[in-house]
């Protein structure tokens, strides 16, 4: 079992993801990919879902899902973005519920807002700033530039995960600029 | 003026993934992996139980039919 974990412990995603793909239940391949790229899925849903509860939840999520599709990655892009795409379609599928149930249950509450504040450890007046503006935008708008700015993603990433050529996403990137300064200055 | 603010947007703080992602994606994949089971088990479990049984009704049917009783 040693042998086998440390010959697992040397293999690319590539490769874990297709022997987690022939194994039935979540076994060490599938275990090893959790704890790679636990992180950087982790901070993708906090920036998206914007509190430490509901990121938690998206993360579980993107894994359990992961897991489900494991034996659709064809490896048309790295293993790293395809599970990104996961995770940022997760999110946005979940704000989308999100905002759903809080037009029913009425306005946003102000304390929630300064608690986001609060948690995203900003500045008065500036990263919340920001945040606020993000918010009025489309929620695939919102992500682009998150993931562009705040998590430092290429355009060939963000196309890959979005599902768009790369002329495509950098249009929609630079649009999206545009709305949040139109909104910035009224 | 937007640029310096998605610019900001990379200084705010994340906290650390929490310790106990692994072991509840573990346990979300268990709980789900045990409901497909059982329901796969109640589905061929289900299915045997009607074949079985119509089994049973048909050779009453031959028999009403045709007085004749078939052999297995």
């Amino acid at each position: 079992v040693v042998g086998r974990i440390v010959e697992t412990a040397e293999r690319t995603d590539e490769q874990l993801i297709a022997e987690a793909a022939r194994d039935g239940s979540d076994g060490p391949a599938f275990a090893l990919l959790v704890g790679r790229h636990r992180d950087r899925v982790w901070r993708i849903c906090y920036r998206l879902m914007g509190d430490e509860h509901d990121a938690q939840d998206a993360a579980q999520e993107v894994f359990v899902r992961l897991f489900l599709h494991r034996a659709k990655f064809a490896g048309r892009s790295r293993f790293s973005t395809w599970l990104h795409g996961i995770a940022v379609r997760t999110c946005l599928t979940l704000r989308r519920g999100r905002s759903r149930r809080r037009r029913r249950e009425g306005p946003v509450d102000q304390e929630l807002l300064d608690q986001r504040a609060a948690a995203a450890g900003a500045a008065p007046g500036t990263a919340l700033d920001v945040l606020t503006l993000l918010d009025g935008l489309d929620e695939e708008d919102r992500a682009l530039l998150i993931l562009k700015y705040a998590e430092g993603c290429s355009h060939e990433e963000l196309a890959d995960m979005f599902d768009l050529s790369i002329s495509a996403c950098k249009m929609r990137i630079s649009r999206a600029r545009e709305r949040l300064q139109r909104k910035e200055r009224p | 003026m937007t640029d310096d603010l998605l610019e900001r947007l990379a200084e705010t703080d994340v906290p650390p993934a929490p310790a106990d992602l692994d072991v509840e994606v573990h346990h979300r994949l268990n709980r789900m992996l045990l409901v497909a089971h059982l329901a796969d088990l109640g589905l061929r479990g289900m299915m045997y139980a009607v074949t079985h049984f119509a089994r049973g009704v048909l050779h009453l049917l031959v028999l009403t039919l045709t007085g004749k009783v078939t052999k297995q």
